[in-house]
């Protein structure tokens, strides 16, 4: 059964906050079942293209006067936090590396010796038991952009790594 | 899922803190002090048991929980630049707790429930956001906020107690009281936590599967059950708390096995190995304190208690701080090679078999010592405490070996970090 969070962003809004961060926070924190539902003094459009983008799904209803209502709810499998949102355009994987039953930091060494093989464009796909927390921000520090989610049946984590131009 | 997780700078600082506090403790014993050579409730023998739990666990248990707790609920800590404030608060604060018991002053209880008490504000204030920003989607952290109402619980009554023996506030805790404190201590805040992370250590160095929600949901209600019991001790005895708690071991060690069976790791090292054993010591832990309820005996609570605190909790974090250690100084220092020429594996920061030595001396330092505790013998107790204190001497030398990089070949591009902090 699913749970709805409600987060009402009229009042901060009307003392002259933005609630963009306040938003994000409330639908990183959702559980899989859970459905995050904004009240807003207007149609939301611009976060409802963010939220689309990073794998939500979305039901609105008018509530009378300007004040709508979304209902957004977390793919299973939503991306962490940090993807980058431009992961459709990239090219396919140059590389397959399948990292499961490797004891950290193994895994890691691994894809980073792939990104430093390969040429900058180029993405490398890795399978990983869980999601590797501390390699990501090397990879951010190293200029390389990601894309990560976990799989939906709880098998592990999937992630595209594509090199930074400048690496 | 909201934002980087960063290594934690702090945690060798916290965990020398707390091995200064164990040695201490190891040596206060060693020469003499405390039960069984003292009675169970002289002065000294509560100054070296609160060295033991606040100072030595407790500040091993908020250290590790500041470095993985953002990392088992994928949510950077909050406010983390109180880490090194909370330490010396909480440091400063056990040591002048055990002053207030071995003196018997109320000047030091006064500055141990200040201290304490801010320090544990401060250790909430970064890790409660974590947690909480992760109780919808992750069944783990269900166990963690236990396990931090329990650190909050304990310590609030713990103040409550040094403020009574300063003469501050008119309390005088009896039995029941004092056992609640105990129990959620010993039990809610370091045995639950411990638990918690210990399924982490296991999936994550051990590569086994992650455990299910049902098993990980049974320890969390029974854990609560014995709390609600704990609640209600003068009224019903401690018999509904100690089942629960008896009930919520069982399913641990019944989960723990299932994933170990499991687990892909085929060569567990000796970490893990040293955490495994640490958690078999739970059962017969539980089974000394039940027996010592049956019985009424003093001595075998005692004894069950050395076997909680020094066989379970201390085993386990003794397995665990070269190893975190190690795979912190891997991270720092070769983290920003990885990938771009050879690096030595983990393993290599480590000598495998002087931990294994460490940890084998005080394993039978625990054994004979919970054995001597039971049966009030002093000599035996005291030949334990050199074997414990030998144990956690090894383990020390080890960690700061794996700081210092002792253990391989010097390599100009391999600088030693800081001792007693990691650059991230």
């Amino acid at each position: 059964m699913s749970t709805i969070v409600t987060l009402d962003v009229r009042a901060m809004l009307a003392s002259g906050q933005e609630p963009f961060s306040a938003i994000m926070q409330a639908a990183d924190a959702l559980g899989p079942d859970q459905t995050l539902r904004l009240i807003a003094p207007f149609r939301p459009v611009p976060l409802i293209g963010v939220m689309r983008q990073r794998g939500f799904s979305f039901a609105e209803h008018p509530l009378g006067g300007d004040v709508w209502q979304v209902d957004f709810s977390p793919p299973p499998g939503a991306l962490s936090a940090g993807s980058s949102l431009e992961a459709a355009d990239w090219p396919a994987p140059s590389q397959l590396l399948d990292l499961t039953g490797l004891e950290p930091p193994e895994p890691m060494t691994r894809i980073l010796a792939a990104l430093e093989a390969a040429q900058p464009g180029e993405v490398v796909f890795a399978l990983l038991d869980r999601e590797p927390l501390f390699l990501l921000p090397q990879l951010k520090a190293r200029g390389h952009a990601w894309v990560g989610n976990h799989a939906a049946d709880a098998s592990g984590y999937r992630l595209l790594v594509r090199r930074g131009a400048n690496a | 899922m909201s934002g980087e997780i960063h290594m934690a700078r702090w945690t060798p600082a916290w965990f020398a803190a707390g091995l200064g506090m164990l040695f201490l403790a190891l040596a206060l014993m060693a020469t003499g002090h405390g039960a069984p050579f003292a009675a169970w409730e002289a002065g000294e023998s509560r100054a070296i048991l609160h060295l033991l739990a606040v100072g030595w666990i407790g500040t091993l248990m908020i250290g590790a929980s500041l470095q993985f707790v953002p990392v088992l609920t994928a949510v950077p800590l909050a406010l983390d630049w109180l880490s090194p404030l909370a330490l010396g608060f909480w440091s400063g604060g056990a040591l002048s707790l055990a002053l207030g018991f071995w003196k018997a002053q109320p000047g030091p209880f006064t500055l141990a429930a200040v201290l304490l008490a801010m320090a544990a504000a401060m250790a909430l204030a970064m890790l409660a956001p974590c947690v909480a920003h992760a109780l919808a989607r992750l069944p783990l952290s269900r166990l963690l906020a236990l396990s931090l109402a329990g650190m909050a619980a304990a310590v609030a009554l713990g103040v409550a107690f040094a403020l009574a023996r300063a003469g501050v506030v008119p309390l005088a805790p009896g039995p029941a009281l004092r056992l609640l404190h105990g129990f959620l201590g010993l039990g809610l805040w370091f045995t639950l936590g411990a638990m918690a992370v210990s399924f982490q250590f296991l999936a994550m160095f051990g590569l086994a599967p992650q455990p299910s929600r049902r098993s990980l949901a049974a320890p969390g209600a029974l854990a609560a059950i014995a709390t609600l019991a704990a609640l209600a001790l003068p009224a019903v005895g401690p018999w509904p708390m100690l089942g629960a708690a008896v009930a919520a071991v069982g399913q641990y060690l019944g989960t723990g096995a299932r994933m170990n069976r499991q687990r892909k790791l085929k060569k567990p090292d000796v970490s893990l190995r040293g955490g495994l054993w640490a958690a078999v010591t739970l059962g017969p832990a539980a089974m000394v304190l039940v027996a010592a309820a049956l019985a009424g005996s003093q001595a075998l609570a005692v004894a069950g208690g050395a076997l909680l605190l020094l066989g379970w909790l201390s085993g386990l974090t003794l397995a665990f701080i070269p190893k975190i250690i190690g795979f912190l100084t891997w991270m720092e220092v070769f983290g920003p090679r990885m990938g771009l020429g050879p690096v030595p594996p983990t393993a290599a920061l480590t000598d495998a078999r002087r931990i294994a030595l460490g940890l084998s001396l005080w394993a039978m330092g625990t054994a004979v010592l919970a054995a001597s505790l039971a049966l009030g013998l002093s000599v035996p107790a005291q030949g334990a405490t050199i074997l414990l204190l030998a144990g956690a001497g090894v383990i020390a030398r080890e960690t700061l070996a794996v700081r210092r990089l002792a253990h391989l070949p010097p390599d100009p591009l391999s600088i030693p970090p800081r001792i007693l902090q990691i650059t991230p």
